[in-house]
């Protein structure tokens, strides 16, 4: 069947969970509380790096209102296997022999309150021997550098981090984890045949994400030793996998549930809180509820820090000959996602463009520092802003319209990336043209300010570019059942976590699409591992592509149990029959119709029955050469934006104000329009945060910054005068009706944007971020 | 929080007797937008919170011919709002609209901002710069104090375990005293500012009768010079003046370095700001 | 200590009792499980928590529950329902003005109030008024277009009291304001 129309798919419609969100009544984690439950909280380290000599609890525990107090040592003593890590097995719950960072919880507690529990954090002793640490990327790397993590065990989960099995070339005595190599071409023969060469070196601070739901989880044991877990996670299916290996548990006795996010941003993948909250749930033998505060979020995970050196070629014509890139990863003191961080960006991290000679070699290292995972974009942002500021400085110097310059270089339909497979679907040139359109791009060559027009004399402004691309995780596995009720209604059973991006509304949109349902007549089941299928992440902007085919296949299986029953009443063949707002008819006679409440009846004789549609997508990555990261396929679907944005630089005191924010997503094909402009809005204003604000501060290792007081996020004041989010449509073939991954691309290339017009307005480049007033004054004014 | 006990004294003469009574276990409580901050982060661990915030009468705003008296327990959100402050302070009610923010000022006193002694305080430069002072009530009786004596360093007030400020006399400003208060914020415009400026300029005739010029943020307690204010008295409004006014301001500045800038910056920007809070109070006293 | 406390929540009267050192916040969600309003910095920076007491937002993470004694509060739970929302939770809906919505609760309430205090305001003065109302998701400017649609809907000055300042109201200086 195909419909006449897409009904549901393309409408702004309003989101299914509205009336829900605007009236409070959404659950999230912390709103969850199973009879007798207890609260667990962490104490931590105050050192950076050290052995644990002695953590006594004794005083603790004699505590009234204690159940349950552990320490790492306690941990060695059960039954599980402590360690946990997505990529690495590098992390225990509670650290064991050494810590690794201020901030590395050592011991916790649980109580019947939080009072409780915190005076008893405050009764334990602890005993650390101080060790030397390391907090720089670059000092990390020297062969006399503490080691912070000892040994290497991958942790053999994900499939597309098959390569932390083998490949690169980093030392096993290093506190390099990971290596991400690839070559293309020859690029020491690229640069020599180059008219001119440039080298820069680029870098980004450690940055928190900041969702404003803190991280919770809750673990409660059944007596027949069955683990019930509602958590703040984006990876549901993963935490269940984790949690019964730990625990040794046939997955089908862990069920891990979750319901509304308050944001994730990256922050909520992987393992979290979950294992701590089934330790103490399991001695105290009572429920366990743990929840940060804020000021625990910034030692929980942070977006990577990077130091990038950049050395590329260009033709006099204007054309990339080569490009190397070396680059490190600071992945704080566990790896968590940091090696897939480096591999996923390492494809990309030459830039979106076509470039014969490419040498990349991308280095996962860990400091004392909290760890770093994933941020909305698995690392983009942070080679984008290498790339990107450099291509700028290239433009510039050689006098070459930023534009036309990128728009000579982008990748086309058709092109053969750096990793080797051809690029299919990417609207990169459409996007950069949109946005340049957006701020009424005008290249001028003189670099001279530009005052602007109300004559005060130290405003001046200027006008940048950039523009990205990412791959989306492959390989990758997404499942979902539909369910047709009784009356015809339907449930769509899907592992994605709702956390703000509209998942909901656009699985929903699918099924009611392909059903030819009333939107309200199909709802979502939230996570449930017991009940929803598999799904790999919410993350990566993988959803609408994979859960949206997932959801797509299992409600035309529903379907085409239907049908049959349709076509004998209305007398059709099943081919011929199509839906839409909850009727079914035939296309040949479309004067008689039924609801699906009718053909359900129909089919089971009265009101009774379900029917059961189940889908499941995966993608497939090509075999890679893991000496030059050569494949033929490694991503299902590329995506891209590209922002301009026009800025107006105080010349007295370095602050720069957006004017015109113009960021444009290829989004193949809008499933929700309205919610597509919204993401992407949203990606550029929470985009200027680590553009122009955001900075984790350290002291010899101590965080100095871990509240909203020194730690501030764009507000109302941030926004920028004029925002434009702008869609692209490019439409993917294997997406659903086209449609591709949205979530991250609109924040990709937000800050080299910024900084290229800042570069513009006052002819000063900032290579490091934050792009704070004091950076700008000193560049156009040294003291 | 650890726990305290919070007491709920009637009236101002009990708030002091219970002050007396537990000396330095007790701590006052005004609206707590920023003791509980401390009480959190267990910086502060009192036995007692004394509320002074809902003692009857002590958040009136109050003037007669010569000054505008604000009840120590008046809210900045209440004064803010004001009428009476809005016609014979308005740069106090221009400042008050980005103080914190609205849920902060709805339940931040007066009498708290002003013990708290924080540097980064937007009201101390304009309060100093129209000669406002306290009234204090204690063991000692009432005192009074100008806010120059009141603010001794960094978080530091010259009020006594067992006083407490009761009520903020601002003197009714002379006829013809315009200005402004300007705050530079380096980070987010939603924060406290890196450098804020209260300049206050009366002019008689073509001249400069009187000029104030006092800065917050840039050193342990609010920065007013009053030899470079001399040096308009008297003279019109001239531009190198003006700098080397804004000159001695930011060499005079002496600023704790953080995530909003360096010593040398804040100091930059102090002399930018001076300067453009001069000129801005210059066109409103129609100097310019 | 323990405070003997009447506190009036969405009209509603709860006599209870309060340890000193229990805020707001605490007491609404965990005693009154009305989880509308919730925690986020803990330092009044955020205004996640933002509640209502006799008709002005303050953050109930950082307001002592003993204070609020005597007086009316209100949640999001009290300013509209499902088929009876406030004009801001219409605006809201209809501008899709939320993502996570962990937010929203706050943004709604001060918006509720901003309205009543203000018909009509500016852009700049929505801005000013919400600016330590904190939206990770950075949903501002459906926000600001929702608050302004709302503007329209709201009845105007001559209409009696919202519901904002239902209970006691104090004419000291805590009650100026909405």
């Amino acid at each position: 069947m195909s419909n006449p129309r897409p009904a549901v798919i393309g409408a702004d419609v309003p989101r299914v969970e509205g009336i829900d969100k605007v009236t409070g009544h959404v659950t999230f984690v912390d709103n969850i509380e199973p009879p007798g439950m207890l609260h667990g909280m962490i104490r931590r380290s105050q050192v950076p790096h050290g052995r644990i000599r002695r953590i006594d609890t004794s005083r603790a525990r004699q505590l009234s209102g204690v159940y349950a107090v552990l320490t790492g040592e306690d941990l060695l003593r059960m039954d599980i296997d402590p360690y946990i890590g997505p990529a690495f097995k590098d992390q225990a719950p509670l650290a064991i022999g050494k810590v690794r960072y201020a901030g590395d919880p050592v011991a916790a507690v649980a109580a019947v309150d939080r009072d409780t529990a915190e005076e008893a954090l405050d009764l334990i002793d602890v005993e650390v021997e101080e060790l030397p640490a390391v907090f720089d990327v670059q000092d990390a790397l020297r062969p006399d550098a503490p080691l912070v993590c000892e040994r290497l065990v991958p942790a053999g989960t994900f499939a597309d981090l098959i390569e932390l099995l083998g490949g690169g070339d980093v030392p096993a005595t290093s506190n390099a984890c990971f290596q991400y190599k690839l070559r293309r071409g020859d690029v020491a023969e690229g640069l020599r045949r180059s008219d001119r060469v440039f080298e820069h070196t680029f870098s980004n601070p450690p940055t928190q994400h900041s969702d404003l739901e803190y991280h919770c989880s809750i673990a409660q044991w059944e007596a027949s030793n069955r683990l019930q877990v509602w958590t703040a996670t984006q990876s549901p299916s993963y935490v269940r996998i984790m949690l019964a290996n730990m625990f040794r548990l046939p997955e089908s006795r862990v069920r891990v549930r979750v319901p509304y996010l308050g944001g994730g941003f990256g922050s909520k993948l992987y393992m979290k809180l979950e294992p701590l909250a089934a330790l103490l749930a399991l001695v105290a033998g009572r429920p366990v509820k743990i929840r940060l505060t804020r000021n625990e979020e910034f030692f929980t995970i942070t977006k990577h820090g990077l130091v990038a050196k950049l050395t590329t070629g260009v033709t006099r014509d204007g054309r990339l000959l080569a490009r190397d890139c070396q680059i490190m990863w600071d992945t704080g003191a566990y790896a968590d996602i940091g090696p897939r961080v480096t591999h996923k960006s390492g494809y990309t991290s030459a830039g979106p463009y076509q470039i014969p000679n490419v040498r990349i070699d991308s280095f996962s290292v860990y400091t004392n520092k909290p760890p770093a995972g994933a941020f909305r974009g698995f690392g983009i942002m942070q080679v984008c802003w290498a790339y990107e500021s450099q291509m700028d400085i290239i433009a510039r110097e050689m006098g070459w319209d930023p534009v036309e310059f990128r728009l000579k270089n982008v990748l086309r339909e058709g092109d053969v990336q750096a990793t080797g497979t051809v690029v299919h679907s990417l609207g990169l040139d459409q996007c950069v043209r949109a946005v340049a359109d957006a701020v009424a791009w005008d290249y001028r060559e003189a670099s001279a300010p530009h005052p602007t027009g109300d004559g005060a004399r130290h405003l001046v402004r200027g006008k940048g570019v950039a523009c990205s691309m990412k791959a989306v995780i492959t390989p990758s596995v997404s499942a979902a059942t539909v369910l047709v009720h009784s009356d015809g209604s339907a449930s769509v059973l899907s592992s994605s976590v709702e956390m703000g991006q509209g998942s909901d509304t656009a699985l929903c949109q699918i099924v009611a699409e392909e059903l030819g349902a009333r939107l309200q007549d199909v709802a979502i089941v939230h996570p449930d591992t017991d009940v929803t299928p598999y799904d790999l992440i919410t993350a990566g902007s993988r959803t609408t592509f994979h859960m949206g085919n997932a959801v797509r296949m299992a409600a035309i299986d529903a379907r085409s149990q239907l049908w049959p029953t349709a076509a004998e009443l209305l007398d059709a063949a099943p081919d011929d029959l199509t839906a839409q707002d909850g009727r079914v008819w035939a296309r040949t006679a479309s004067d008689r119709s039924l609801t699906h409440g009718q053909i359900m009846m129909a089919r089971f004789g009265g009101r009774a029955g379900t029917i059961e549609g189940h889908g499941l997508f995966e993608t497939h990555h090509g075999s890679t050469d893991l000496d030059t990261g050569q494949s033929d396929r490694v991503t299902a679907h590329w995506m891209c934006g590209a922002t301009a944005a026009e800025v107006e630089v105080d010349t007295d005191t370095g602050q720069v104000r957006i004017v015109n924010l113009a960021t444009a997503v290829d989004v193949g094909n809008a499933i929700n329009p309205f919610a597509c402009r919204q993401q992407i809005g949203g990606a550029s204003v929470q985009g200027t945060g680590p553009a122009l604000l955001e900075e984790m501060l350290f002291e010899a290792g101590q965080l100095t910054n871990p509240s909203f007081v020194d730690y501030k996020i764009p507000s109302f004041l941030d926004l920028p005068d004029r925002l434009q989010p702008l869609t692209v449509e490019d439409p993917h073939p294997d997406g659903p009706y086209g449609a591709k991954g949205i979530g991250e691309a609109g924040i990709f290339a937000i800050a080299p944007a910024i900084a290229n017009a800042v570069a513009d307005a006052v002819g000063a480049r900032i290579p490091s971020l934050p792009i704070t007033p004091e950076k700008v004054l000193r560049a156009i004014a040294p003291p | 929080m650890r726990p305290f006990d919070l007491l709920q004294p009637a009236t101002v003469d009990e708030a002091v007797a219970l002050l007396a009574q537990h000396g330095e276990d007790a701590r006052l409580l005004g609206g707590g937008a920023m003791l509980t901050i401390l009480l959190r982060q267990r910086l502060v661990a009192p036995r007692y919170l004394i509320n002074v915030a809902d003692i009857p009468g002590l958040n009136a705003i109050s003037s007669d011919h010569n000054t505008l008296r604000l009840g120590a327990a008046s809210t900045l959100r209440a004064i803010e709002r004001s009428d009476t402050i809005r016609a014979r302070c308005p740069v106090l009610a221009e400042a008050l609209r980005s103080v914190g923010n609205i849920r902060v000022r709805n339940v931040a006193t007066i009498g708290g901002h002003l013990a708290h002694a924080d540097v980064h305080l937007d009201l101390p430069p304009v309060l100093c710069a129209l000669g406002a002072s306290v009234v204090v009530l204690g063991r000692h009786g009432d005192r009074h104090f100008s806010l120059d004596e009141l603010f001794v360093g960094y978080y530091e007030t010259c009020l006594a375990p067992t006083e407490m400020i009761a009520a903020v006399d601002v003197p009714t400003p002379p006829p013809g005293l315009q200005g402004v208060y300007l705050k530079y914020c380096s980070l987010s415009p939603n924060d406290w500012p890196t450098v804020g400026v209260a300049a206050f300029l009366r002019a008689d005739g073509e001249r400069i009768a009187e000029a104030r010029i006092v800065v917050g943020s840039v050193s342990p307690r609010p920065l007013r010079l009053t030899e470079a204010e001399d040096l308009l008295r008297g003279e019109r409004l001239n531009s190198g003046a003006v700098a080397e006014v804004a000159r001695r301001y930011g060499r005079a500045a002496d600023p704790l370095p953080d995530i909003r800038g360096s010593e040398d910056y804040k100091r930059r920007v102090t002399e930018v700001y001076v300067r453009r809070a001069v000129e801005a109070a210059a066109t409103r006293a129609g100097l310019a | 200590m323990k405070h003997d406390v009447t506190l009036t929540v969405n009209g509603r009267v709860h006599r209870m009792v309060v340890e000193s050192h229990r805020t707001l916040l605490e007491v609404l969600r965990g005693e009154l499980k009305l989880f509308g309003a919730r925690e986020s910095c803990g330092m009044s920076l955020c205004g996640a928590c933002t509640t209502l007491v006799d008709g002005l937002p303050v953050s109930s993470c950082s307001y002592l529950a003993a204070r609020a004694n005597g007086r009316s509060i209100i949640t999001i739970e009290g300013l509209g329902r499902p088929g009876a929302l406030h004009p801001v939770q219409e605006a809201f809906l209809a501008h899709g003005a939320f993502q996570c919505s962990y937010c929203t609760p706050g943004m709604v309430l001060t918006a509720a109030c901003l309205l009543e205090e203000n018909p009509a305001p500016s852009v700049d003065e929505i801005k000013e008024y919400m600016a330590g109302n904190l939206c990770r998701c950075a949903s501002y400017g459906e926000i600001v277009e929702a608050v302004q649609a709302a503007a329209g809907q709201m009845p105007g000055a001559s209409a009696p009291r919202g519901p904002l300042r239902a209970g006691a109201v104090q004419e000291d200086g805590h009650g100026d304001g909405c």
